[in-house]
């Protein structure tokens, strides 16, 4: 079926209306920094408007996440080798952090793998299943059980190191 | 299990910031979109964005660089002279401010053009400027350039960048933040050495050159042909103007893309005001 640069451009719109607050949240998590998030997810959506004849007919929703996924890591290679002085450090001396249980919890977050995070991220913010998880990740189900359960003991850790009486938001 | 699932989930909500304020920026992303799609089907590869721009000075200048190589371009032929007088109107204003505004368009057959305009400004001596990009109706980025520092504005927020990967430049286009930063010195000091320069009239001057076949990704070569305005021994406007060549000439042909820029340089040794965000 020929579908017409009109007709592309408004499916194309309406998805990305629909897509973005979700998927924005996705890659704020997965970077940890809104402003590079929002990088993201936008190269993101410009590469799925080029292919978008193809991809509408699928899922949509599961490509873009999985473009970010892949997009994520990309970057951190990417800026792996680069010098950047804007980056946030992924650790910061805990005598000198702001406690709050956000702050906390986001510094946890970008301690874990990018695998790992990916996982605690589709997991418990997108709900996904396990299965699911997998195909993002193009992985299978058992590696992500495994990683699920490092990156929960590692969270648990990390969060009742950095203080435990604040972890009673997501910890008992 | 001491961590309960809807609480880590609650948790990850709050901190992802779902506070509905972002609004998705779907004409940009459209014209991006369409713009990524015109190079696909040229068959263009472009670098990545950031990092495209450490390389960027290879686009336009950098073709121009490969086709004086050993094996380069074969159609080139140097006529320096004319060049030679370019490059001295280029020296005799690296130690001014000046103005930029700069105009890339590119063009397809049966489609509507897109257009990006800059504007800035820069202080060579103290090394500090400013460029204004206009993406969108109501959407301007803005980027500043102190000393050895960048940044970007994105919304009502600045960041600090790699100067180096301000702004990426699509084949046969000139990265903007060299434009402004390095000035006309760079594309005119190259065009001294490599591709025909012809006076045409008084402190009127064009040029031409084919980029080689590339390994950076380029499909075919571009030819490239331009325009040098000099007045008062300063540069005042180069227009440059490239219509991709594709392996396959017959595709290439059908639906050629051009691409267009306007360089205007102005306000020469006037102050630049510009503050670190």
């Amino acid at each position: 079926m020929v579908v017409s640069d009109t007709t592309k451009d408004l499916a194309y719109a309406a998805f990305v209306e629909a897509a973005w607050s979700r998927h924005l949240g996705v890659a704020t998590l997965l970077t940890g920094n809104p402003h590079q998030a929002e990088e993201l997810l936008q190269d993101c959506l410009v590469k799925l408007y080029v292919r978008w004849r193809r991809v509408a007919a699928g899922d949509p929703d599961a490509y873009l996440r999985r473009m970010l996924v892949n997009g994520n890591v990309s970057r951190w290679r990417r800026r792996r080798r680069e010098l950047l002085t804007a980056q946030t450090p992924d650790r910061i001396d805990p005598a000198s952090a702001p406690r709050e249980p956000n702050e906390e919890l986001r510094r946890a977050l970008l301690a874990l793998s990018h695998q790992q995070r990916t996982i605690v991220v589709l997991r418990y913010f997108e709900d996904l299943t396990e299965k699911s998880v997998a195909a993002a990740l193009g992985c299978t189900v058992g590696t992500v059980k495994n990683q699920h359960h490092r990156a929960i003991r590692r969270l648990r850790e990390l969060l009742r190191h950095l203080d435990p009486r604040q972890n009673t938001e997501i910890a008992r | 299990m001491t961590m309960e699932r809807e609480e880590l989930s609650t948790a990850l909500r709050s901190l992802a910031g779902l506070d509905g304020d972002s609004a998705a920026p779907v004409a940009e992303l459209i014209e991006r979109g369409r713009r990524a799609e015109r190079k696909r089907r040229a068959g263009i590869v472009t670098a990545a964005s950031g990092v495209a721009a450490v390389t960027a000075i290879t686009v336009g200048v950098g073709v121009l660089s490969s086709s004086s190589s050993p094996g380069g371009g074969s159609h080139v032929t140097a006529s320096p002279q004319p060049a030679l007088q370019l490059v001295s109107a280029a020296e005799s204003t690296s130690r001014t401010s000046y103005r930029v505004a700069i105009t890339y368009t590119v063009s397809q057959a049966k489609r509507k053009d897109y257009a990006e305009h800059y504007q800035g400004a820069f202080d060579p001596v103290a090394h500090r400027g400013y460029l204004r990009m206009k993406t969108a109706p109501a959407r301007t980025m803005e980027f500043r350039y102190i000393g050895n520092d960048a940044y970007v504005q994105r919304g009502a927020r600045w960041k600090r960048i790699d100067p180096a990967g301000t702004i990426g430049a699509p084949r046969g286009a000139l990265p903007m933040g060299e434009i402004l930063t390095a000035g006309p010195k760079p594309l005119l000091k190259t065009l001294a050495t490599v591709g025909t320069v012809t006076r045409t009239g008084t402190g009127r001057y064009t040029f031409a050159y084919v980029g080689k076949k590339s390994a950076g990704g380029e499909p075919g070569g571009n030819k490239v042909t331009g325009t040098v305005v000099v007045a008062d021994q300063k540069i005042k406007q180069i227009t440059m103007q490239t219509t991709l060549v594709g392996p396959d000439p017959k595709i290439a042909d059908r639906d050629p893309v051009t691409r267009a820029m306007v360089i205007d340089f102005s306000g020469y040794g006037s102050p630049v005001n510009v503050q670190r965000p």
